[in-house]
């Protein structure tokens, strides 16, 4: 039978939508669920799912299109010879819920807005009921309503008596939701996304509220440290280069390590244990020189390019904490010994957290090492507001055939993550290729050093 | 395929049809989905209305009201020999039972459910099993609601039989026992026992722990233990049952006690009243990855949904309280949310009632429980025996207690104890819901002459500015 699906009572007293683009196309079989298309109001941007299984005959309006609430969007020919109830479009308008349309709907999981786990019963549930955390007062209505948007009642702010919060907290709370989500927007206009590249309208997602893990299995909550939090809020900022590409390239670090394992003996007598890692620095911090827009930051609000003259290094720790940057200041006018000197001690402070948050700042290119812990290739996230990062991956010894000759060398497997809005990919190679020669050749390393 | 089988198919299928079951299932009909609902007895309503509260709370108001009668001297009512016609009070209650149950029976036809009578077993996690009595039933459904309750335990030396028996027996009793042991000083073990000991029963109550009512404040049950001593009832704490033999007219116990004595005894009857465990061991739960917990309770969310996402369960087969009213509101989430609509058991609090002699009502935190969940605290305490009501209903044993938080003054719980406080508590209830603060239960008009102004009256004494008791604290 055929079946109409109509743009659902989005809430808030809307009257229409804009229909910003179609999940599926004439044809489709879709199942319950299945995103259709995604509308936005003035006040949000919505996905709406499918409410039945079924073959799209008609999509009746086009993206960019002003829907009126109540209009017929999709035409279904569904298996279903009609249950008894009345299919959604016989009434459109049954519920003042946000998603009335799901409801006649055969759903075979319809999701509803998970509630965060805070508000839980004082008493009552008896598996988890126990939360010792101070419950949220809000009156039943006030809770649906946060539901209904996925709001989590434990970031509003109550301003009822004993900080009980109101239907309107969460109204204003849903509303300077909205517009901070469009300043968001703004900042990161779509079309600059990728170098030359028109993007389209861009898409506004909401993250949805966190699933009860519970339901799985047991959990226990821990209390973020400040450095994880540290950490996420870095690696959020990361995020927001909306272009990340990695390159990837082997180093042949043979020579290398046997200038190494020669210098050893002579790097002990200054008290220093000579790794790898500070002839890499040594090595980047020369290509950087060569190639300077990878020692740079984009500033997207002025559309200018920040070209810093200074190589301060980042190096990532791996501390009980958690992952600590800190920064070796100048490594362009260091010896690899002093570089080798100083990177032990601020390790060293790294792991006893000693170190100051004035070490940790500054960087303008980042190191990050994993080949300790094994692992050859991997995608390293950029260090916002830089540019670029380079991984390091374990150190292998491989059969390379020199001429026609097969060789064991020592290969060293180099990451580079780098923001493509400002870098291409040519850019890139070029840089690792850089990189690659001098720690090929360790007679280069000494020329420029 | 079993041959001979029918193969029926709906959307949503309710598996039980007690309070919470039923309730499920007329929601989810009404918000327009296709219902079946499988209930291995003929009529709805399961223990609730069959074996539990509404029996039950029949022959509590026939025994009380024969208390009251016994005591309506003092109010210038002679009585003469009273007497309890048995077999016509029972009757009576079997009369109301089967008028709700008619009434369920209506209201399930009237939305067009199919009801199919027999044990359900899931095949697969779409299709459930249906053993009738006729023709077995494979019936494939969309979603599922599982509200199969639970049911009372008998805990060795015990054994069910004619003399030994649980609620599901006690309350078809057509002849009151001579002597009654109740095994379990629980909210069950003392309505039960309070009510026969009206009847005429001598009543002896056995408790494993400290306290009868575990769980409940200890000052509302103190009124209780005071009432149950007036009645003659013996209450043995930290005691259990031993031995027990079971002959022809009589069981003989052997109680051990505490203190390492052991009293022996012979009841007539012995009415077990231990605990209750959930009906989820013959569901087949396994077979289609339901979790459950060690005692076999159902996992759930806050959507009431199961460890399988189509799969829901509510009432007592997901755990403690096992209280009709829980189930309820489970069984309204389940339904909406299989509806599609953004429901959420996220209840504050679910209100316990007990009715034993006076009535013990409480909903939200005790004090105990508020300062160990980091509220510093107030505490407002209100006797009845000032209350104007209760000493016109010449009941005045019991107090209503109001627990605030100190400073933003939210009401965080309150606890009754007296005459009709399972009703009283309804207001508190709503109060700690809507997160309520002690100045919008004081300046609610509380109408006179009630008990409900008790209530009031407990808010004015926790902020410290009572009108009808002397040093109220500090006012404000």
């Amino acid at each position: 039978m055929q079946r109409e699906f109509l743009l659902p009572d989005l809430g808030e007293g809307l009257h229409e939508a804009t229909l910003v683009a179609w999940k599926v196309k004439e044809g489709d079989l879709v199942e319950a669920d299945q995103p259709l298309a995604e509308v936005e109001t003035d006040k949000a941007t919505a996905e709406l799912p499918s409410p039945f299984r079924g073959r799209i005959v008609k999509l009746h309006f086009r993206a960019g299109d002003r829907v009126p609430v109540g209009s017929v969007l999709v035409t279904f020919e569904t298996e279903e010879t009609g249950p008894v109830a009345a299919p959604a479009a016989a009434k459109p308008a049954a519920s003042v819920t946000a998603t009335p349309e799901r409801a006649a709907g055969p759903a075979e999981t319809a999701p509803s807005a998970p509630s965060p786990a805070r508000p839980g019963a004082i008493r009552g549930d008896g598996q988890r009921g126990s939360e010792s955390a101070k419950p949220i007062l809000a009156a039943p209505i006030t809770r649906k309503l946060a539901r209904e948007h996925g709001i989590d009642l434990s970031q509003v702010p109550g301003t009822g008596p004993g900080g009980r919060i109101t239907t309107e907290d969460v109204l204003a709370y849903l509303a300077a939701r909205q517009s901070g989500r469009r300043a968001e927007v703004t900042t990161v206009p779509a079309g600059e996304t990728a170098a030359g590249e028109v993007a389209a309208p861009s898409a506004v997602v909401t993250r949805p509220p966190l699933p009860d893990f519970s339901h799985w299995g047991p959990i226990e909550r821990q209390p973020a440290s400040a450095i994880r939090r540290r950490i996420a809020e870095r690696m959020h900022l990361a995020s927001s280069i909306p272009a990340t590409v990695t390159h990837a390239d082997e180093a042949d670090i043979t020579l290398l390590e046997q200038g190494r394992t020669q210098a050893k003996p002579i790097a002990e007598q200054h008290g220093v244990r000579l790794t790898l890692l500070p002839f890499v620095v040594k090595a980047v911090a020369m290509a950087l020189q060569r190639w300077p827009m990878f020692n740079a930051s984009y500033d997207e609000q002025r559309h200018e390019i920040i070209v810093k003259k200074y190589y301060h290094i980042g190096i990532a720790v791996d501390t009980p904490q958690g992952l600590l940057v800190p920064v070796i200041r100048d490594a362009d006018r260091k010896s690899v010994l002093q570089l080798a000197q100083e990177m032990a001690q601020l390790a060293d402070r790294a792991r006893q957290g000693k170190l100051s948050a004035e070490e940790m700042r500054g960087s303008s290119f980042t190191i990050t090492n994993i080949g300790s812990l094994g692992g050859t290739f991997f995608t390293p996230i950029i260090n916002w507001p830089e540019v670029a990062i380079l991984g390091l991956g374990r150190v292998q010894e491989r059969v390379v055939l020199a001429g026609d000759r097969p060789t064991v060398r020592k290969m060293l497997p180099l990451c580079l993550s780098f923001d493509h809005r400002l870098l291409d990919g040519a850019d890139a190679a070029r840089f690792v290729n850089e990189v690659r020669q001098l720690l090929e050749n360790p007679a280069a390393l000494l020329l420029f050093a | 395929m079993v041959m001979g089988e029918s193969q029926e198919r709906t959307e949503v299928v309710v598996i039980g049809g007690g309070p919470g079951g039923y309730t499920a299932a007329f929601r989810a009909a009404d918000l327009g989905k296709q219902v079946a609902l499988v209930e291995q007895e003929k009529r709805l309503g399961g223990v609730c209305l069959l074996r539990g509260c509404i029996p039950s709370k029949a022959l509590i108001t026939a025994a009380e009201l024969l208390d009251r009668i016994r005591h309506a001297e003092s109010m210038g009512i002679r009585v003469g020999q009273v007497q309890v016609d048995m077999p016509r009070l029972i009757a009576w209650k079997n009369s109301i039972i089967e008028e709700l149950a008619r009434g369920l029976e209506s209201l399930a036809r009237g939305r067009h459910i199919t009801r199919y009578l027999g044990r359900a077993t899931f095949r697969s996690p779409h299709e459930l099993f249906i053993h009738t009595a006729d023709q077995p039933v494979l019936l494939r459904f969309d979603q599922a609601i599982i509200a199969t309750g639970s049911q009372p335990v008998v805990p060795p030396p015990l054994q069910r039989g004619p003399r030994v028996l649980t609620s599901d027996e006690a309350l078809d009793l057509t002849e009151v026992p001579p002597s009654l042991l109740v095994v379990g000083g629980g909210y069950i073990g003392i309505e039960l026992g309070t009510c026969f000991a009206d009847l005429g029963s001598q009543v002896t109550i056995v408790e494993m722990l400290d306290r009868l009512l575990p769980g409940t404040d200890p000052e509302l049950v103190r009124v209780v233990r005071k009432r149950l001593e007036q009645r003659g009832v013996q209450v043995y704490l930290e005691s259990k049952v031993t031995e027990a033999r079971v002959g022809a007219q009589s069981v003989q116990v052997k109680i051990a006690r505490s203190d390492g004595k052991t009293v022996e005894g012979e009841f007539a009857t012995v009415l077990v009243a231990v605990g209750r465990r959930p009906n989820s061991d013959q569901l087949g739960l396994e077979r289609v990855g339901v979790r459950t917990t060690e005692k076999g309770y159902i996992v759930i969310d806050q959507q009431c949904r199961t460890s399988v996402p189509h799969l829901f369960a509510i009432g007592d087969v997901t755990g403690p309280p096992a209280l009709a009213h829980r189930a309820r509101r489970q069984g309204i989430v389940a339904a909406e949310v299989i509806a599609g609509l953004p429901a959420a058991f996220d209840n504050r609090t679910v209100p316990a009632v007990i009715f034993s002699d006076p009535e013990i009502a409480y909903c939200g935190l005790s004090e105990e429980e508020a300062v160990a969940a980091g509220y510093r605290v107030r505490v407002g305490r209100f006797r009845l025996g000032a209350s104007g009501r209760a000493k016109t209903l010449n009941q005045t044993d019991g107090l209503i207690v109001v627990i605030a938080e100190e400073g933003t003054e939210v009401v965080l719980g309150v606890r009754m104890v007296g005459p009709h406080v399972s009703e009283l508590i309804a207001e508190a209830t709503l109060a700690i819901e809507m997160g309520a603060t002690l100045e919008d239960l004081i300046a609610t008009i509380h109408a006179h002459p009630t008990l409900s102004e008790a209530l009031l009256e407990a808010a004015e004494v926790c902020r410290g500015q009572a009108i009808h008791s002397l040093r109220p604290g500090k006012s404000q």
